[in-house]
């Protein structure tokens, strides 16, 4: 596989593998990461996809500075992010839109999740805005807390915080969770 | 069904969707339209273009290599010099390339001075400060200089600008400086050789001369590559790059290390920009517009439309904070630019070259009682270390694209 730096450097100056090659190397990651973020697949899917038309627009001004993943990690937030902002000014906007997973009748065409992952997502979902990002761009995206904390515009303490606060509630939450599973 | 009980563990590992075969290919499907769409309306001239060359001597140096290059023949990727008693191989100057602290490179468009960088790194290769001086104009080169996450920009004239900003260097590379890092390059060459796509070759002479060369052609891409390596270091020292001589059409850029390793004078590091130079400032305070519940384009266009107003009411603090931080003093130079009535701000375009959006703008103008009509894009990017803010840039003013006026 090659390494990152070599894909980004591919990919600007045109190759059609390197394209396809980040495709596929990140399509998964960030379609979970966008999943964990939002527990709708059908939202998540459109952000993903979003992300890597644009990026994929972006070759003839591309300028990453730092790791791949952590750029197309912190584009999937800022979609997800304008996506709730777009839900919030929906003024009819159902509940339910933010917490469905899509079911499709093929699976050729869906977002799969195993039993686990589904509570995980679920768990994950009754985190407040803030924590999940930390915890899902943390264990998900590998991302540095001081990154996090720039992309997030606030202190490294808080952003350990979150992340502390967060991996709590997902304890208690999963806890309650598996006690009713085994009942 | 087990309990979870680390749950940074379950996150990390046993939260993961999977995406059936068809949905991935759809969406690469789209991905490579979008890919291909771009592609279709990029001129020649924005096509992107390799930035290399290294090479640590003197201009007699560098003729002396040029010579060699020239005389350079096939040969084996391995090679020997010191007689032959001694391998080389291409992973000792990839190895050799780690230990960078410093490098001062000049590099060259058309065996034509480009650009002219000084870099320091810390022990374990981050990048702490660089200089950049590139081709500004007649009136001077443009000049960058960033120390540990401040940038100082100065805009040679007509722009006579001096740019004032935090830019966070998460990863510890800058933009614009991985592309003619000799450590990237090497390593980048590296896996094309090993990944079967590009293949090295030598001078077959090379035991005997004191600088190596290498050849590199890539298989898939009309480029090619000259290295010059020094056998004793077995640094890069230069590196040229021939795109598009398969088609008789040949383009050069190359780069070359004057200085490796060396103490750089501290000075290089100190903005000494030209008193008149009017400031943007964006640091000491707050400027342009918070995002909040607005999409991108969305605040893109109401930071231009808020800007013109403001200026158009003379409340040139305010438009100050709007077009970046710009210093009262620049909307008196640009007087004639100042609007009296706004006809109309269009929707933000994206994905084109510098800023994040470019908004379409018409306005008019007073002169001696006259009007005339300002038409152009203004460019909209965000505030460096002021996350989730985005200011009008009045550098559009002076682009092909930025405002101007509607000849009568």
């Amino acid at each position: 596989m090659f390494k990152d730096k070599v894909l980004k450097w591919k990919f600007k100056r045109g190759s059609d593998d390197a394209l396809t090659l980040i495709y596929e190397k990140y399509f998964e990651r960030m379609l979970t990461l966008a999943m964990g973020l939002l527990n709708d697949a059908a939202a998540a899917e459109d952000v993903v996809q979003d992300v890597f038309v644009s990026f994929a627009r972006s070759r003839c001004n591309f300028q990453v500075r730092g790791s791949l993943s952590g750029y197309l990690a912190a584009s999937v937030v800022n979609r997800v992010r304008d996506h709730k902002r777009r839900l919030r000014r929906q003024v009819a906007a159902p509940v339910e839109a933010v917490e469905r997973v899509r079911e499709s009748l093929d699976p050729e065409q869906a977002v799969i999740l195993s039993e686990q992952a589904r509570l995980l997502a679920g768990a994950l979902a009754e985190l407040p805005e803030e924590q999940r990002e930390v915890v899902l761009l943390r264990l998900k995206a590998g991302i540095k807390f001081r990154d996090i904390a720039h992309m997030q515009q606030t202190s490294i303490n808080t952003v350990l915080s979150r992340y502390r606060y967060g991996l709590e509630k997902l304890r208690s939450t999963l806890d309650g969770e598996v006690e009713k599973w085994n009942r | 069904m087990e309990p979870i009980r680390n749950i940074e563990e379950a996150i990390k590992n046993r939260f993961s969707v999977t995406a059936g075969r068809a949905l991935q290919d759809r969406v690469l499907g789209r991905v490579r339209q979008a890919d291909e769409q771009s592609r279709a309306t990029l001129s020649a001239s924005q096509e992107p273009v390799l930035r290399r060359i290294l090479m640590r001597s003197s201009n007699r140096k560098w003729a002396v290599a040029a010579t060699v290059i020239i005389a350079v023949g096939t040969g084996l990727v391995s090679i020997w010099h010191d007689g032959g008693s001694k391998a080389y191989a291409f992973s000792q100057t990839v190895e050799a390339m780690q230990g960078k602290r410093s490098f001062h490179i000049q590099t060259y468009f058309q065996q034509r001075r480009h650009d002219e960088f000084w870099a320091e790194f810390d022990k374990q290769g981050n990048l702490v400060r660089f200089r950049q001086e590139e081709d500004g104009g007649p009136k001077g080169p443009l000049i960058t200089i960033w120390d540990n996450g401040i940038l100082h920009r100065y805009y040679p004239a007509p722009r006579n600008l001096r740019l004032y900003a935090r830019q966070p260097n998460t990863e510890h590379s800058i933009e614009g400086l991985e592309g003619i890092d000799p450590e990237t390059i090497v390593q980048e060459i590296d896996a094309l050789v090993k990944a079967g796509q590009a293949v090295l070759e030598t001078d077959p002479l090379a035991r005997y001369a004191k600088l190596m060369t290498l050849r590199v052609t890539h298989q898939q891409k009309d480029l090619e590559q000259v290295l010059v390596v020094n056998p004793i270091t077995k640094f890069v020292v230069r590196v040229d790059d021939y795109r598009g001589r398969r088609k008789g059409e040949v383009t050069h850029h190359g780069m070359e290390v004057l200085e490796y390793n060396e103490a750089m004078d501290p000075k290089l590091f100190v903005p000494d920009f030209p008193q008149d130079a009017v400031l943007m400032d964006q640091v000491t305070r707050e400027v342009g517009m918070a995002q909040g519940d607005k999409t991108g384009k969305e605040v893109a266009v109401k930071v231009v439309r808020q800007a013109l107003e403001a200026w158009a009411q003379g409340d040139n603090a305010k438009a100050g904070l709007l077009f970046g931080g710009v210093a009262p003093e620049w909307f008196t130079k640009s007087a004639g630019l100042r609007p009296v009535r706004i006809v109309s701000v269009g929707e933000a375009q994206e994905h084109r070259e510098w800023a994040p959006y470019w908004v379409p703008c018409q306005y008019e103008v007073e002169h001696d009682g006259r009007r005339s009509t300002i038409t152009g894009d203004l460019a909209i990017r965000s505030v460096g270390g002021q996350p989730g803010r985005w200011y009008v840039s009045v550098l559009s003013y002076y682009m092909g694209q930025g405002p101007r006026r509607i000849a009568e």
